[in-house]
Parts: structure tokens; sequence; C-alpha cells
């Protein structure tokens, strides 16, 4: 109570209550030691005392005024004495407060401080350096690498694009190049192969495919050089895989192809229709990968075949937009009517060997009718026996159509019959069958009674390696064909072609291995209605393979002087006997 | 004690920053080094596209003058091949000039009647067909022939006119006749 009555009498300045500010708040947050407020003015606040207290001297000994100092409160001494542990502690513990870590923080903080300052600076100086490297967003500063690497990415893809499309703009080229030779080149051949053509022609001819042969190679060589070229850097490849840069790059050669095209939508110069017919066929190729590989796995160090140049031929026209293709889809479409009477022959002969020998056969045809628009082919004639099996001839031979792979659905409903005492048993027929497409289970159909006695008629060629001999026989069944030709052998000695009827022979030319037959010799072994074939003249230039009624003993000549393939001047010389129908 | 570990405190946070900054920084250098390396490397890259396209561009230039030439000089083929127009006159001519190369006493081929249909639009819009029909006095050797002048029609290297054959009628003679009495329908092709 004394303490409190001091206070009252002695109120502070405002400069001292300033400075006392602090301590009493800490004072006041202690509220049950409020004594200490007291003190504390009373320390503070020497100045300011009582009346009944002596001036303090201000400019006197600091000590001896201190000294004179009459200590009044021992509550003051146990605040500011430290030694004296024994005396009760009013204030008790410090107090934990966030600002008295602080306090106390802030005498220690140097280095820690310090450092995360220092990491602040580092961090910031460090995120900015690299946001201003590598965002690409960022260009204040100019191009940062990652802006100039997009950029020179983009170029790269530019570039490559375009490299890519004259590489395929090349190659379209190369193969219309090949498609013109190609075409030259089959059409040659076919006249190479013709029956028809003589030889001094097939000579020429043979000169000419080897030329278009080193064209068309020259040419292949170009598109598969192109081809082969790399559609995306190869740099790249560490950075993806080949198959995504190979899409990737096709994906940009096509968006170009189109925004080409658009570009020359607008145009309507003639050239511009060029060029887009050019794009178009790059864009067919680009999307023809099957064409493109096979086209590269063609191997131009071996001679092409024809068959090979046919095929790619038809694959290049396919890819390219021009007459070619057009003229090609025509073709294609249409039906080897040469291929169908040579089937037919084929066929009757397996029924009657003695079809187009020129010897009266027991089957004749008088018409025949082929329709493309639906397949269908007809066919009549008649049937000629000495017995009655007219009807098992007829029969016999819808057999073998049916088994042929060209004809399929072979009928023939109706059947009649005559006799007559000098020719015999006479029966007509009409036979009308379609051409067949794919595979029929009926071809296969071939171990019947037909056939076999078929094969036994058929002429057999046996080739001796020892002797070099070529035997072709013909052999002719039952009674009815007593009269006919029996037998026909060509034998060939080393220099020497010999042709053998009924046990007669007859040399009809003794040649030398590159020597010609004698065609008007062969004509004497047969009777006045044979025709010998001389290829030179184009009228009596009756070499043939016809369908119909023809012997083609073409290819036993050609055995017999070339029999192991050697001489490519193949002989033209065949002989014609009349159709005998 | 206490003061050991109030210190301790914004150290450690330093310490973890600077570590994070680092870890960031070294990744961030390796990036910035590998788009360097490819920025090298591109430019090199472009630099080797440029002088492929240039060369390549010559290429082209070369092939696209051949291939001009070759379309120019191919165009009067195509157009007699495969004409723009029905051109009746051209074809009959070559009909009568395959007749007159063939035909002899003895190896007939004779064209007795020839007849053009109307040109007829396809299904599609990439031809037009000219129906055509003919009787033919022919003998066998000269009928395989026309066969295969018909089937090498198209080629650009023989100039005949592109046709096809629709249908065949043959009526075969007698023992001592030869020759075949043929009626033939063909279809020339004309460009749409």
């Amino acid at each position: 109570m004394v303490e409190l009555e001091k206070i009252q009498e002695t109120p502070a300045t405002s400069d001292d209550a300033t400075l006392l500010a602090p301590t009493a708040e800490a004072v006041l947050e202690t509220p049950a030691q409020p004594m200490v407020v007291d003190e504390v003015v009373t320390i503070d606040a020497p100045a300011v005392q009582t009346e009944a207290a002596p001036m303090p001297d201000l400019f006197g000994d600091l000590t001896a005024q201190t000294a004179e100092q009459p200590v009044n409160s021992g509550v003051v001494d146990s605040v500011m004495s430290t030694s004296e542990t024994n005396e009760p502690k009013i204030l008790g513990p410090k107090p934990k407060t966030s600002s008295g870590l602080e306090v106390r923080a802030r005498q220690s903080f140097s280095l820690g401080g310090l450092l995360f300052k220092l990491s602040i600076l580092v961090t910031v100086v460090t995120f900015g350096f690299f946001y201003t490297q590598l965002n690409p967003n960022f260009a204040l500063l100019g191009q940062n690498p990652v802006q100039k690497l997009a950029d020179f990415e983009a170029s790269l893809q530019t570039e490559q694009t375009t490299v890519n499309l004259y590489n395929y703009m090349i190659t379209k080229f190369a193969l219309d190049d090949f498609s013109v030779s190609a075409d030259a080149y089959l059409h040659k051949y076919a006249q190479y192969e013709s029956d028809y053509t003589s030889s001094n022609t097939k000579a020429y001819l043979k000169q000419e495919l080897g030329t278009l042969e080193a064209s068309i190679n020259e040419q292949l060589v170009v598109a598969q050089n192109h081809l082969r070229e790399a559609i995306y850097p190869a740099e790249l490849v560490g950075t993806e895989t080949p198959t995504s840069l190979k899409n990737e790059y096709k994906a940009l050669m096509k968006t170009r192809i189109n925004e080409e095209k658009l570009v020359l939508l607008d145009l309507d110069e003639e050239e511009a229709a060029v060029d887009r017919d050019i794009l178009n066929s790059v864009l067919a190729l680009l999307n023809d990968s099957s064409f493109r590989s096979d086209l590269v796995a063609v191997d131009l160090s071996e001679p092409l075949d024809s068959d090979m140049i046919q095929l790619l031929f038809q694959r290049a026209t396919e890819v390219s937009t021009n007459e070619f293709s057009t003229i090609l889809n025509i073709k294609s479409a249409r039906v080897n009517w040469g291929e169908v009477f040579g089937e037919i022959e084929e066929v009757t002969k397996e029924v009657d060997p003695l079809y187009g020998s020129g010897i009266t056969s027991n089957i004749e045809y008088s018409n025949l009718s082929l329709n493309s628009s639906d397949q269908t082919i007809s066919l009549r004639g008649s049937t000629r026996t000495d017995d009655t099996l007219n009807f098992s001839l007829i029969s016999d031979l819808l057999d073998v159509f049916e088994q042929s792979t060209l004809f399929s659905d072979v009928s023939n409903r109706s059947f009649t019959k005559s006799e007559d005492r000098d020719d015999g048993f006479t029966a007509s027929f009409t036979i009308e069958f379609q051409l067949q497409y794919g595979e029929d289970s009926r071809d296969s159909n071939t171990g019947d009674e037909t056939l076999d006695d078929a094969e036994e008629t058929l002429v057999s060629l046996e080739t001796t390696e020892e002797t070099t001999d070529v035997e072709d026989e013909i052999e002719t069944d039952e009674a009815s064909y007593d009269s006919a030709v029996e037998m026909l052998s060509i034998v060939e000695t080393s220099d020497t072609a010999t042709v053998i009827i009924d046990d007669e022979e007859t040399v009809i030319a003794e040649t030398s291995s590159d020597e010609e037959i004698d065609g008007d010799a062969a004509a004497s072994l047969f009777d006045g209605s044979a025709e010998i074939a001389d290829d030179g003249d184009s009228e009596s230039d009756n070499q043939e393979a016809s369908w119909f009624g023809s012997v083609n003993i073409f290819q036993i000549f050609d055995s017999i002087w070339d029999p192991f393939g050697q001489d490519e001047e193949t002989t033209d010389t065949s002989i014609h006997v009349p159709r005998n129908l | 004690m206490s003061y050991n570990k109030i210190n301790l405190f914004p150290l450690i946070i330093a310490v973890a920053i600077l570590s994070f900054v680092g870890w960031y920084g070294y990744g961030k250098y390796g990036e910035l080094t590998t788009v360097q390396a490819l920025l090298t490397q591109t430019d090199e890259t472009l630099f080797q596209l440029e002088q492929e396209r240039s060369d390549v561009e010559q290429d082209y230039q070369d092939a696209k003058k051949d291939f001009v030439d070759m379309v120019s000089a191919s165009e009067e083929k195509i157009a007699t091949v495969f004409p723009m127009e029905e051109d009746l006159t051209s074809l009959t001519r070559a009909f009568d000039d395959f007749a007159f190369e063939h035909h002899y006493d003895t190896n007939p081929f004779f064209i007795s009647q020839l007849s053009y249909g109307e040109v007829d639009d396809s299904d599609n819009d990439v031809y037009r067909i000219l129906p055509i029909t003919m009787t033919l006095e022919t003998s066998e050797r000269n009928f395989d022939q026309f066969l295969e002048y018909i089937e090498t029609s198209g080629s650009l290297d023989n100039g005949i006119r592109l046709m096809s054959i629709n249908a065949i009628t043959l009526q075969l003679g007698s023992d001592n006749e030869e020759n075949l009495r043929v009626q033939l329908s063909l279809s020339a092709y004309l460009q749409a």
C-alpha cells in the first residue's frame, strides 16, 4: 500500500511513460504481481522524486551518489539481484514467448539467416535463368535455345519433307518411264512369243527386248534409289523411334501434298493439272507401302523376266493417275480368247486324239459362240462313230470340259442319234458352259476312265540324253483308226533329224543344229492336203499353232535342234494339216 | 542447447532450399546442355539437308523436264490408242489395213460387214465405249492373228487403238471348206 501511494504522488512525465511503457506492459502481463511496477518506476525515474527526497547530483560522482541512494525496498533487490538466489522471486521463471525467442535468436542468427537469404537469392537467380533459357514462351531477351531449337526443328521438318517430296516425285517419273518401257517390252515380248512371228522378226525383237530390258533396269534403279532414301533425319533416331519418325514424316508429306494441291486447285493452267496428277500419284505411292517395299526388294542384279515386268507394270500403273492406268484396267478386263480356243482344242484332244490331226476324227464342231458379257460359251457339233457309243463320247467330252480349269457348269441336256450305213452312227450336241474364275472342286476329278483312256492315246515324247534321240509317238486306239497314222516318230541323231511314218524311214533334213528344217522336205511326208509352212513369205507363211486342227510339231523340231535350250534362235517351221471339220 | 536448436532451423531450411535449387539447377542444366547439343546437331543436319535439297531439286527439275517431254511425246500415241473422240475413219482404216495385209486367196481375211454403234458412256467416268460389229470370212490362221491384233491393242508401241472382243460367233466350214465365218462384237474405247 505504501508503494501504491508513492506512485500516485509521483506522476510520470510523458517521456517517462514512454520509456517505461515496455516495462510496464511486461509487468502488466503478470497481474498477480503489481508491485513490480512501483519498483521499476522508482528505478527508471530517479528524477521524479517526492518532495522529501534530495535532488540528485547529475554532475557529481555517480558512484558516490549511488552509494548514497537509500534502498528502501527489498522487492527491487529481489528483481535486480542475481546473486541472492535464496530470495523469493516475484516474476517467476522467464516467460517463453515468441517475442522472447526472437530476442534471443536475433543475437545468434548471422549464419543461418545469411544462408537463408543466400538460398533465396540463388533460387531466384536459378529459376530466373533457366526460365529465360528453357521457356518456349519467353521472348523478352530474344530467342532462347529452346525457341531456336524449335525453329531449327521446324526448318528441319520442312526441308526433310521437301526432300522427301522431291524423292517421291522423281520415283513417280521413273515409274512412268518404266511404264512406257514396260508397255513396249510386253508388246514386243508378246510378238516374240507369237507363233506367227518369223525368225527374222524374232531376232530383231530379241535385240529390242534387250534394249528395253536395259532401260527398264535403269529406270527401276532410279526408282529404288530414291525410295531407299530415309524419309526422316537419321540424327533424330535417338530421340524418337524409327517407326514414329516414319509416321510423323509421312504425315508431314501428306499434309504438304494436300497443301500443294489446294494451291494448284486455284490455278487453271494446264501445267497445274499435270502437277496435280503428279501429286496424286505421289500420294498414291506414299499410301501403297506394299508396292514400295516390293519394288525396293526387286533384285535388279538379275535379269528381269516378263512376268516380273508385267507385275511391276501393273502395280506401277495402279499408283499412277494417268491414261496408262485406265488403258491397263481395260486391258486386264479383256478375255484372252486365244487361250480359250487353245483350251477347247486341248480338251477335245483328250477325248478324241485324232481331233485336229488332219485325219477324220470322231468329234466335229460346227458352231462356236463366245460371249464375254455373261462369260458363256456355246459349242455345237456332232460325233461320228462306228459303234453306237456316241452318247458316251459326248459324255466324256462333257466331263473333260468340266475338269478343265478354264470352264465350269458344262451341260448338254439333249442327245439325238442317227444311223447311216456308210458313215456309221452320228449324234449331235450343243454344249454350253461358262468361263471359270477361281477354283472349282470338279476340276480335280481326274481319276475316271475317260482320262485314263485319253492318257493312253496322248502323244508321248521321250528324250534320252545318251543318244539325244527324240521320239514322238502317237498311239491310236481301236479298229476305227486302223487306217490312220499309227505312229509318228521323229528321231534325231547328232546332226540328223528323221521322221518315221508307218515304219518307213524318210530323212527330211540333214542339218547341223543351227540350220533350219527344210519345210518342203517335211511336206513330202504328208499327203497332198498338207501344207508346208515357211515363215519367210507372207502368204505361204503358214507356220501355225492353231486351236483347231493343226499338228504343231514345231516344238518337237525345236527340241531336236536345241535339245538343251542352248540355241535361242528357234526354228519357225511347222506343218499345217487342214482342220478336220 | 535451446539456442542451438533455434539457430539450426533457418540453416536447415537454407540447406534444403539450396539442395532443391541445386537439384533443379542440375536437371535444368542438363536439359539446357541437351538443348544446346541438339541445337548444334540440328544446325549441322539442317545444313546437310539444305545441300541435299539443292541436289535433289536439281534432279527433280531434270526428271520433270524428261517427264514433260515424255508426256508430250506420248500424248500423240495415247491420243491414237485411247482417243478423246470416236474417230471412226481412223478405226475403219485400221481394220481395212489389217485385212489388206492378211487377205490372200488361200489365206483370206475378208471383212464383209462392219458397223459402229453409238458411243456409250460406261458406268465409270474414266472411259467411253464404241460398240462395233463385224462379219469376217477368214482362215483360221488369220483369225488367230486378228485375235492377237485385238489382244495387243492399246499399246503405245504398236499404236493400235484400244479394243476388246465382247462376243464371237464362229461357224466352222465343212471338211472341204477351211475358212471360218465369224461374227464379232467388239468395243473400242475412248477417253471420257
